[in-house]
């Protein structure tokens, strides 16, 4: 009976990763027209995906946390790659153009890749902007080492008490277990196509 | 006085853990907690929904709306409290005053992501992510929801299961 409930109940996401999974590969264009895979990264350490968008108040909350991230974790090997998966008929602010523009303002640090099929969300199970996926190269392939939220203080930057993200990463770089493999997050539902 | 204006337009601000105890104390009452946001379209879309669905179940079920807005402060409370009044939605409306998604969230409910909207029975513990298209949806999801509950005992409300 349960069960019943849960399936009417499900939201339209399909699949998706958890702590440990393999994650999946993806090669998307980014806003400078070039394509950026996951594979390009084989030589880092890891991959601090992020999906994220434009439109989204949580999402622009987090720019310029995202940016400091990147500047401070790409040199110990953990580079920021942020991946739009909103459908821009639905939210017109999120289209590949307006996509530019920001990263241009913004002057991101990292690559803004578009997911035009949105095929990489739903391999990853992204169900809000902004949500993470901490990736560990594991030799061969990328594994999922954390999924959640940035920090403890989605609306105030100043309040920050936990850094989740950068934790995890720490925890990796020591070589040791990801204290909270998994958060919850809030933020603006991913604009999936019916 | 412009301002006294201005501040009694915000919402009564509460702690979910608090706010929840309340609650536990009309345990015949079938709470529909909706999260949203003023900035989040399927959130304000769903409130004329949600708002109908009350009007319509309000005579048949024992039942409670309760709008719960997730603005940021220092604004947001104020900002929801005038959307609420310049879209004509009367049900009961508070902002919610919490810090950390990862400790909140999971007090809520342990399914829901954090993807807004999000629509909780309490205390059925079942919930509906994303937004309702039409009235008839919030309908069926909590008539549903109320009958699932039957065949589970323990979870349903004397009131009801006795039906």
């Amino acid at each position: 009976m349960r069960l019943k409930v849960a399936l009417l109940l499900l939201p339209i996401v399909s699949g998706g990763v958890k702590v440990g999974d393999k994650a999946p590969e993806f090669s998307l264009k980014n806003v400078d027209g070039k394509q950026v895979s996951l594979s390009d990264y084989a030589k880092e350490k890891g991959v601090i995906l992020i999906f994220t968008c434009n439109h989204c108040p949580y999402a622009k909350a987090y720019e310029d946390r995202i940016i400091a991230l990147h500047k401070e974790m790409a040199s110990k090997g953990f580079p920021v790659v942020a991946i739009n998966p909103n459908a821009p008929e639905i939210e017109p602010e999120d289209s590949y153009a307006e996509m530019q523009k920001r990263a241009r303002a913004k002057n991101y640090p990292f690559p803004y890749l578009v997911d035009e099929t949105q095929e990489v969300a739903r391999a990853y199970g992204a169900t809000k902007t902004p949500h993470v996926f901490l990736l560990k190269n594991k030799g061969d392939f990328f594994e999922v080492a954390y999924m959640g939220a940035i920090d403890d203080s989605p609306q105030a930057p100043n309040k920050v008490r936990r850094r989740y993200v950068a934790e995890a990463i720490q925890a990796l770089l020591e070589d040791k277990p990801v204290p909270l493999p998994e958060t919850k997050a809030i933020g603006c539902s991913v604009k999936y196509r019916k | 006085m412009l301002w006294i204006g201005v501040w009694l337009q915000a919402l009564p601000a509460v702690r979910w853990e608090g706010w929840q105890q309340q609650l536990s104390q009309s345990p015949d009452t079938y709470h529909v907690i909706n999260f949203w946001a003023t900035w989040c379209r399927p959130c304000v879309k769903e409130l004329p929904f949600l708002e109908q669905a009350y009007q319509q179940l309000r005579e048949k079920v024992p039942v409670r709306f309760w709008l719960i807005s997730v603005d940021s402060p220092p604004q947001g409370s104020r900002q929801a409290a005038r959307l609420l009044a310049q879209r004509g939605i009367t049900l009961p409306a508070l902002w919610l005053a919490e810090h950390d998604p990862n400790v909140w969230i999971p007090q809520v409910s342990s399914t829901w992501d954090g993807a807004l909207p999000y629509t909780h029975i309490y205390p059925l513990g079942v919930g509906h992510m994303g937004g309702f298209e039409s009235a008839q949806e919030v309908v069926a999801f909590i008539v549903n929801a109320i009958h699932e509950a039957k065949g589970r005992p323990s979870a349903a409300p004397d009131s009801v299961r006795r039906r």
